[in-house]
């Protein structure tokens, strides 16, 4: 397939989204607000459970290998606002066009189908960019948490992350377009994520059997760095062995996800499930 | 050479039928081998309840559904295994107005899908104005979708749909929900839209838009062509040359039998109609005067009211290959099958 059916496609479904987005006032404040909220509930959990003076601490030093809960807490909550903006925004968008009428539209066009679920992850991400900064700079500055990583580590992280979510992303939104309704199992599929990558606890709570199936999962890995390189000021160099499984893992979750897609594309043409909702 | 050619397209599906745990699986055969071919600049209606397959076919050939059996090629392209080279050259207007982004712009939502079909964004830029113009919504092009009207919404689906300046494009009920101004000038449009060299395939249930704008019909009804030619080849292949309706008070045996002796009837339909009875009469020939039947009513005892001389009409095509009305089909089809 030619170039201008692949790139020009993602930016101008970006552009679209973000455009629409931007134009109900109430979701811009949704914006802003939101990445400074949702951790605060777990933040003050953490507190409470440190006790005022620090005196719960030492348990959950052992188990996190860290004392700074609020920043182990508030980096592992960013990260699962980040994965959910990537994961099921694009998934997602196919749900949306098909309740907007336009899903159909869209498919009689010769621009490709996967362009327009990764410029909807994109619209997602350029949407969410900001909110996230001032999330954690608000954290910052109420001296909750530290941000003296090297900025590079963490820019390299998301970006070596990146293939695996959208591969899965991509999985996701080849259910939505077989299955036309899709939040359930959207919903259930995020809660066990979070749970076996241990996004708000440390995977070290969990019982051995649960947590060694959490340690396959590249996701597990990816938290593990940014919590490494953030609250320990660590090397990428001391996760040579997670950077490598990350990477293998991504290519296969990207050949998978387009596979996928594709197949259920043709598999839905085949049913008559482009249509309605 | 055709531009689109359809070679015995059949498809069914599987709909499932029942109350909840014991519903049974059904199978529905939405498009029954049917074949056309439709020339360049050619403007073809495919025409038929609801139900009838018109959808299943365009979204064929809009590359929508793949054909269980039988091909279907636009520009020699098959629609299930050439669907990208297909896409390039056709554009598709689907049902519905909810088909645009109603919280961008007119001109933001043909930028957007203009980028969709590959359009570099200055070809587009110089576009938009000159199709807007066209459509006589030249003012309406910063304005948000959702403040336009249905039938001007359905012009800037026209507009996206003319953007790629295509060879083929496709309409499935165009004028559906339209009143009947933004109908009229909707279908003036189109005309204007062939005048340009395109070729249009639409579907319609309406006898009159298909008899207006089509250069080649099809009757299309459960799943199969029950004709296919020009309006005007399809009327004058009725047996029928001339149509008498009228209401009376009252009808029986022996004006039946006076109408068929003098007239060269082919058929009459008499039946009651709120407090009348109302009557329909083909006649093979047209040797008669409204006088002469109006005086023979008279001299019967028989009031008459609205006697009206028409020449057969695609309804009454329609009624002749299918043996009901368009809207009895509809009817009887109850639930469509909505693919």
């Amino acid at each position: 397939m030619e170039a201008r059916y692949w790139f020009k496609p993602v930016l101008s479904a970006a552009l679209k989204d973000v455009k629409i987005t931007l134009r109900y006032k109430s979701a811009v404040v949704a914006l802003l607000v939101w990445p400074v909220i949702f951790p605060l509930t777990f933040y003050f959990m953490g507190k409470g459970l440190a006790g005022t003076a620090g005196q719960g601490l030492s348990n959950f030093e052992r188990l996190a290998q860290t004392g700074d809960y609020a920043s182990f807490l508030i980096l592992g909550n960013l990260v699962w606002l980040f994965i959910n903006i990537n994961l099921w925004m694009g998934g997602l968008s196919l749900q949306r066009d098909r309740m907007l009428g336009t899903f159909d539209t869209h498919w009689t066009m010769p621009a490709s189908k996967i362009s327009l679920v990764l410029g909807a992850t994109l619209a997602s991400i350029a949407l969410n960019f900001f909110p996230l900064v001032i999330g954690i700079s608000f954290y910052s500055v109420i001296g909750a948490f530290r941000v003296s990583a090297n900025y590079f580590s963490v820019l390299f992280s998301i970006v070596l992350i990146m293939p695996f979510l959208i591969g899965f992303l991509l999985i996701f939104a080849a259910l939505t377009v077989r299955l036309r309704q899709a939040g359930m199992s959207v919903h259930i599929t995020r809660a066990v994520l979070s749970i076996l990558c241990g996004l708000q606890f440390p995977l070290a709570v969990l019982p051995d059997s649960v947590s060694s199936v959490g340690k396959y999962i590249p996701l597990t890995h990816f938290v593990d760095m940014i919590r490494g390189i953030i609250i320990h000021q660590q090397s990428l160099f001391a996760y040579r062995d997670s950077i490598i499984y990350i990477a293998v893992c991504g290519i296969l979750m990207l050949f998978s996800g387009v596979l996928v897609f594709e197949l259920t594309k043709r598999n839905v043409k085949s049913r008559g499930l482009v249509a309605g909702y | 050479m055709s531009i689109i050619q359809v070679e015995n397209l059949k498809k069914s599906f599987t709909t499932k039928k029942g109350p909840l745990f014991r519903r049974k699986k059904e199978q529905v055969k939405a498009v029954d081998g049917i074949s056309f071919a439709i020339e360049p600049g050619e403007i073809f209606s495919l025409l038929g309840p609801n139900g009838a397959g018109k959808t299943t076919t365009i979204k064929i050939l809009a590359t929508l559904l793949i054909p269980d059996s039988g091909t279907a090629r636009v520009k020699g392209f098959d629609v299930a295994r050439d669907d990208l080279a297909v896409r390039k050259i056709m554009t598709a207007v689907l049902p519905g107005e909810r088909t645009l982004f109603w919280k961008l712009t007119v001109k933001e939502n043909l930028a957007y899908f203009g980028s969709l079909y590959g359009l570099t964004r200055r070809y587009v830029k110089g576009k938009i104005d000159g199709l807007l113009q066209f459509f006589g919504i030249e003012d309406k092009g910063d304005v948000l979708v959702e403040k336009l009207s249905t039938g001007e919404r359905q012009k800037v689906v026209l507009s996206r749909a003319l953007l790629p300046d295509p060879e083929v494009i496709l309409l499935d009920e165009p004028t559906l929900g339209l009143d009947p101004v933004a109908a009229r000038s909707l279908r003036n449009l189109i005309q204007r839209i062939a005048g340009r060299g395109k070729t249009i395939l639409l579907t319609t249930h309406y006898m009159y838009e298909a008899d207006q704008l089509s250069d080649t019909v099809a009757v299309i009804n459960n799943g199969k062509i029950a004709c296919l030619d020009t309006p005007a080849r399809l009327k004058q292949s009725l047996a029928a040359k001339r149509i008498i309706r009228m209401q009376v008070d009252a009808w029986d045996d022996s004006l039946n039998d006076y109408f068929r002796s003098r007239f060269d009837v082919q058929s009459i339909d008499a039946g009651p109609k709120d407090d009348v009875v109302q009557v329909q009469i083909k006649c093979r020939s047209n040797g008669f005067s409204l006088k002469e039947i109006s005086d023979f009513l008279n001299g019967s005892g028989v009031a008459a009211n609205n006697i009206s001389f028409d020449e057969p009409s695609l309804e009454d095509v329609f009624i002749e290959m299918t043996g009901s009305t368009i809207s009895d089909k509809e009817g009887a089809n109850g639930s469509q099958i909505l693919v």
